[in-house]
């Protein structure tokens, strides 16, 4: 059943400090205005939550000042006090009425102030919202040598803000839901109406209205419950720090998902293609650009192949190697105890704990322990022989290229693959390397991302022959003047046609 | 949740039943020549051949050498080269793997057989490991004595091999026309002939500077280093050539770099006669110093020109003449002009080429010109 | 027939490339060198030719039924008592076909890769990998035909260039000497070398743009013609005739053989094998898919899943029947070339007259 306001103030009093009555942050402040007629007002807010100095100035302040709500009687009282009051007696500048208990619950848990008023049905809420913030700063996860510094924050409005600064586009909708069914947390979808795919936005409201847990913490935990393959270790969703990268993949026709709470905003669809870009590529010139991707889709190539190359080769197939390659390579491990299959995993598994070990610890301790574990164990182990010095030069290679990926989430997934390939070919060589990479293309092939191939804009789906402007080059931002095709945006066109375009 | 299991099955499966073939690269011998003996009859029971392979010392490469001797030799009794490279394992603690063999040693008596080159090159052919541009050598003595004075060679620093080596540079010189795996069986095809080259020891030196004439997988004869040149440059093989000739007292020298060839068919009748165009064009190399002006003269230089023309004629033609009448083999690629730009005359004559060739006529045009003359006059 | 299912014609014409040139590449040039000499590529082409009515023919089936797939169109054109002995004799077909490639791609692995492996566990875990993606639709099918024909692309392209320095392109000559009365032998061979283009039947339903379909598929047969003369005339500039005609794999034979200056890339055939692989993967993947089609279809399943995992016991059997060589290349290949004629040939034929026969009544 639900509950609304009473007339009686007492009784919505006592109910409300029945509901929070274990919240002891919870704070009630009861008075009485008026000269004929003492009226009995209370306002309710959590402390921490509300500005203290609006409510007191704004709220009760106002009304205690407010000449004409002295003078009111008990019949001018009864019928038009709670006009009077939204009209003459508050100067906060947003509130509204409420009436369901619900609600005005979730109100004053969100930071609300709710004012109760003796005899009347409704009370009105007051927008007081304030709440320890960090400021604005550079976005720590992806820095960029030129680019905007600012990052989002964990406050939901301050994020929506920095995105409808870069954005005064009319067509930008912030749909807002509340997700949780016991935190309740804002979460807030971005799109530009006229740009997105009317299907693919469906279907993202459609999981969003799905979801049924009680509480959303962070971003990851909606992504999570809205991705399409949750046992991939691919990350289907994009996760960004940057207001920019944000707004410029709006206009790509994607869409963005705000939790409040969590600095790390969520752009749908993921596509390998998106992953492996980095935001500095449109601030960078193009054949710059151009170079970098080129380079990232290498590392992708150097985070896979080479450990499991290498144990292919040294144990199935030294044919392959050039015949001095393979005299230096044989003469180099002529006193390595253990297979090379062993070997690489140990080393791997060596690179993965510095690497575990250095993010735990911050500051100027995990770059030493990187540089002590990396070089220290590296020479120790070629110089006691028990690893040739080959393998620690790919494992170095191998893990540097790791860093050389945009998406975290990406680079993990892929390191994790990597040690399936390694095992692949240490088992069966070339042949077992081959069955590993058609193994994890097919699971890359088969993710979809909200309907759009994960491996796009590779997929050969939504994009014309020939049509690699913005894939693994970058043309000249002239040249761009379509929005990438995989994500099938209603509105194709960026600006006028090229050729015309350029003179 | 399926997928799951399948991959898991998939990775179990190849954890439990894989590693067959597996074997560290460290694990096995790459030897790098491997040289046929034959024995004589009466042993025919440990096998026919002596079958000799030489093969780098690990050990002694790389930083941390631990070991001197850079090559080691190896002997065996065995039916042929495969059989050899598995017995060894009675006296050699890893197997050892065929894929970079790279020079197959082949002692004269062996080469008169006809059969059993025949066997050696179907073997090898067949072979999926065995490297296909794996070079012959011709020598004189037993294959395993030539051998062993290879691995105690003082030049023997080459990691793959002296003998590999020095076949290998074959680019540079024209003392020697290189044989390899491919172009023995494509010559047996298209000419029924080819060249191998031939490797003696000279003190400590292991010198390669002739070729034997192999007809129909026999040898048949051999071939002077002037010969060779001349092979070289009707067959096109040659890339870098010096010739000299005496003129006027003084020592002329031409180096000439990419030498052009032109073969035609220019009478079909009842005598063939084909003509080679050559085309020289070089840079001086020495002459006498002093005489400078005569360089500056037109006629001159054409005279120097027609020398040299007239001497690498002669030694061509002499070439030529051995190739027809001596050894009747057509090493200069006759046939196959034939066969490919007149293959109606070829199917006339085809099957007795072998007595015709020697009486076809061979017009030699050569054209020499001394384009650059040096930084001096 | 699923609606969310899309496939751009992009990636029709990728997967047609990638579907088509499987096995037999490796072994075309000295199949053709042994039939015709020097004139081999004129058997590319005929068979090229031949193949393009039946692409047209394919389509126009699908044109004048929107919106069925294969099995609708030849229950309703066909009948039901008809058309199940047709998707017999296809599925027949199609597991035939699959068991030829694994026993091809066992054998040659064992040869070059892995030496000591049993056979049997090559040919199980390669059809077991290849359950993983043809239990899952076409779409996906599509788009690793997309991503393999690069790989075919630069997989040609490479043979043609490491093989520049040591082309003789006067191995060309002479033209035309061949005997000519080979040529209808020749072509019923090389014909297979074209299969796989049947493809189609459960690609073209999901098409997107349908009106690009047949000049994407034509396009494709374009391109597979060129890289089989391409790849034809890169070993006869490569090896003397005879030697062509004595060999068994002449792709291999080329990586055995060249030489790159500096010497530093030898003995690529390893690498080779390793990306031929992916090519037989790109062919196997969807006549195994079409397999399991067939069977979900006929016993009207939703998915062809478990279909596919009882075919693995079949097909690996079947891959290990012929006992060598000869039993593999020769009658092997007779049953599958009959097999062949009459499903993605013969079957389309009917249907095709069949459909035209009925409107015609209708109308």
């Amino acid at each position: 059943m639900i509950k609304t306001v009473s007339k009686d103030i007492d009784e919505n009093l006592k109910y409300i400090k029945e509901v929070l009555k274990g919240s002891s942050d919870l704070v009630i402040r009861e008075f009485e205005i008026g000269d004929v007629f003492r009226i009995k007002m209370a306002t309710i807010y959590i402390d921490g939550l509300s500005s203290k100095e609006f409510v007191s100035q704004f709220a009760i302040g106002s009304l205690f000042k407010e000449e004409e709500l002295k003078s009111f009687t008990l019949e001018g009282y009864k019928t038009s006090i709670l006009d009077a009051i939204k009209k003459d007696g508050l100067s906060a500048a947003d509130i509204s009425e409420k009436e369901d208990f619900e609600e005005i619950i979730t109100d004053i848990l969100s930071g609300e102030t709710i004012l109760f008023i003796n005899h009347s049905t409704k009370a009105i809420k007051i927008a007081t919202k304030e709440f320890p913030a960090r400021g604005i700063d550079e976005p720590k996860t992806e820095s960029l040598v030129r680019g905007p510094r600012e990052g989002f924050v964990e406050s939901l409005r301050f994020n929506t803000a920095l995105v409808r600064r870069r954005i005064r586009d009319k067509g930008l909708n912030i749909e807002m839901y509340q997700i949780g069914k016991r935190s309740k947390t804002d979460i807030a979808l971005l799109f530009i109406e006229d740009i997105v795919d009317p299907k693919f936005l469906i279907e993202v409201r459609k999981r969003l209205d799905a979801i049924d847990i009680d509480a959303i913490i962070d971003s990851s935990t909606l992504e999570y419950l809205i991705e399409d393959n949750y046992l991939s270790p691919f990350p289907q969703i994009e996760n960004t720090e940057r207001p920019d990268s944000v707004s410029a993949s709006l206009y790509e026709g994607r869409v963005s998902l705000i939790v409040d709470g969590s600095p790390f905003v969520l752009v749908l669809p993921a596509t390998i293609g998106t992953l492996l870009n980095s935001s500095e590529d449109y601030y960078s010139r193009w054949i710059e650009a151009s170079a970098k991707r080129i380079l990232r889709l290498i590392s992708v190539v150097l985070i896979l192949f080479p450990s499991a190359l290498y144990v292919a080769i040294t144990v199935y197939h030294p044919s392959i190697l050039p015949t001095k390659l393979s005299y230096y390579l044989a003469a180099s491990r002529i006193n390595v105890p253990f297979p090379a299959l062993v070997e690489a995993i140990m080393m791997e598994s060596t690179m993965e704990l510095l690497r575990e070990s250095g993010t735990r610890l911050s500051g100027p301790i995990g770059t030493t322990i990187g540089i002590v574990g990396g070089l220290i164990i590296g020479q120790a182990a070629v110089e006691a022989g028990i690893v040739s010095p080959l393998m620690i030069i790919i494992v170095a290679i191998s893990s540097i290229a790791t860093f050389a990926v945009p998406s975290y989430e990406l680079s993990t997934a892929l390191r994790l693959f990597k040690f399936i390939l390694i095992v692949c070919s240490g088992v069966l060589g070339l042949f077992g390397l081959m069955l590993g990479v058609i193994l994890t293309g097919t699971h890359i092939l088969s993710l979809n991302s909200f309907g759009i191939p994960f491996s796009s804009p590779y997929s050969g789906l939504g994009i014309e022959e020939g049509d690699l402007k913005d894939t693994f080059v970058k043309a000249p931002l002239k040249r761009l003047w379509l929005r990438p095709g995989f994500t099938f945006p209603k509105n194709k066109k960026r600006m006028k046609e090229g050729k015309k375009h350029e003179k | 949740m399926k997928k799951i299991i399948l991959i898991a099955v998939i990775l179990s499966l190849t954890f439990t039943t894989g590693c067959w073939d597996m074997k560290e690269i460290n694990e096995r011998i790459f030897p790098y020549s491997v040289g046929l003996d034959i024995v004589d009859k009466k042993d025919f029971k440990k096998g026919r051949y002596e079958i000799t392979f030489t093969y780098p010392n690990i050990n002694a490469l790389g930083k941390q050498a631990i070991q001197e001797d850079i090559v080691y030799l190896a002997s065996i009794r065995g039916n042929n080269m495969f059989e050899g490279a598995s017995n060894v394992s009675d006296r050699l603690q890893k197997p050892m793997f065929l894929r970079d063999l790279k020079v197959v040693v082949i002692p004269e008596s062996l080469a008169r057989d006809k059969n059993l080159i025949k066997e050696i090159i179907d073997g090898l052919s067949r072979d999926y490991i065995v490297n296909k541009v794996i070079n012959f050598v011709v020598v004189k003595t037993t294959a395993k004595d030539f051998m062993q004075t290879v691995s105690k060679s003082k030049k023997q620093t080459e990691i793959e091999g002296l003998l590999y080596g020095l076949l290998r540079n074959e680019q540079g010189s024209t003392k020697f026309i290189n044989s390899t795996l491919n172009s023995f069986v494509k010559d047996m095809y298209s000419c029924g002939a080819t060249l191998v080259p031939v490797a003696r020891r000279e003190g400590e030196d292991i010198i390669v500077d002739s070729n034997a004439v192999f007809k129909d997988y026999e040898l048949i004869g051999y071939l002077n280093q002037e010969d060779n040149r001349n092979i070289g440059l009707l067959t096109n093989k040659t890339k870098d050539l010096s010739i000299n000739t005496e003129y006027e007292g003084a020592d002329l020298a031409l180096r000439t770099p990419r030498p052009r060839l032109k073969k035609q068919l220019i009478k079909s009748e009842k005598n063939l006669k084909i003509r080679y165009s050559i085309e020289l064009r070089g840079q001086m190399e020495e002459y006498i110093l002093g005489r400078g002006d005569q360089l500056d003269n037109k006629e001159k230089v054409n005279d120097m020109e027609k020398t040299l023309e007239k001497d690498l004629k002669k030694s061509i033609e002499k070439t030529i003449e051995k190739l027809q009448k001596d050894l009747n083999t057509d090493t200069i690629g006759v046939a196959e002009h034939l066969y490919k730009f007149n293959p109606k005359i070829w199917e006339e004559i085809e099957d007795d080429f072998d007595d015709i060739f020697p009486h076809i006529d061979i017009d030699l045009d050569i054209n020499i010109t001394i384009r650059r003359r040096g930084l001096t006059k | 027939m699923k609606n969310d299912l899309k496939i751009s014609h992009i990636q029709l014409r990728a997967l047609i490339i990638s579907a088509v040139i499987g096995v037999g590449i490796i072994s075309l040039p000295n199949d053709l060198a042994n039939i015709l000499e020097k004139d081999g590529w004129i058997l590319i082409v005929l068979s090229a030719l031949l193949i393009f009515p039946i692409i047209f023919m394919i389509n126009h089936i699908f044109k004048i039924n929107p919106g069925k797939d294969y099995f609708q169109i030849g229950e309703e054109t066909l009948g039901k008592v008809i058309f199940t002995i047709c998707k017999l004799l296809f599925l027949a077909y199609l597991i035939v076909y699959c068991s030829y490639e694994v026993a091809i791609l066992s054998q040659l692995i064992k040869a070059f890769l892995l030496h000591i492996t049993p056979v049997e566990i090559i040919i199980f875990l390669f059809v077991l990998t290849s359950v993983y993606i043809s239990s899952m639709e076409i779409d996906i099918i599509a788009r690793a035909g997309y991503f393999i024909y690069p790989i075919i692309l630069i997989f040609a392209g490479i043979f043609f260039f490491i093989s520049l320095p040591t082309a003789d392109f006067s191995n060309v000559l002479p033209a035309f000497q061949s005997n000519f009365k080979n040529i209808p032998r020749g072509i019923v061979s090389t014909f297979f070398s074209f299969t796989g283009f049947e493809v189609l039947l459960f690609a073209l339903p999901y098409v997107e743009d349908k009106k690009k379909a047949l000049k994407s598929s034509m396009i494709a047969l374009g391109i597979i013609t060129f890289i089989y003369l391409l790849m034809f005339f890169t070993t006869l500039t490569q090896f003397y005739l005879k030697q062509l005609q004595g060999q068994n794999f002449s792709l291999v034979m080329i990586a055995k053989t060249v030489d790159l200056p500096g010497y530093f890339l030898q003995n690529l055939d390893g690498v080779v094998m390793a990306i031929w692989i992916l090519v037989v993967f790109a062919t196997f993947a969807p006549a195994f898919f079409g397999a399991g089609k067939i069977l979900s279809n006929t016993f009207r399943t939703k998915s062809h899943k478990y279909f596919l995992l009882g075919l693995v016991p079949v097909i690996y059997y079947l891959a290990l029947v012929p006992k060598d060589y000869i039993e593999l290349q020769r009658d092997m290949l007779k049953i599958l070339n009959i097999l062949s004629f009459l499903s993605i040939v013969v079957i389309p034929f009917l249907i095709f007259i069949v459909g035209i026969i009925k409107r015609r009544i209708k109308a």
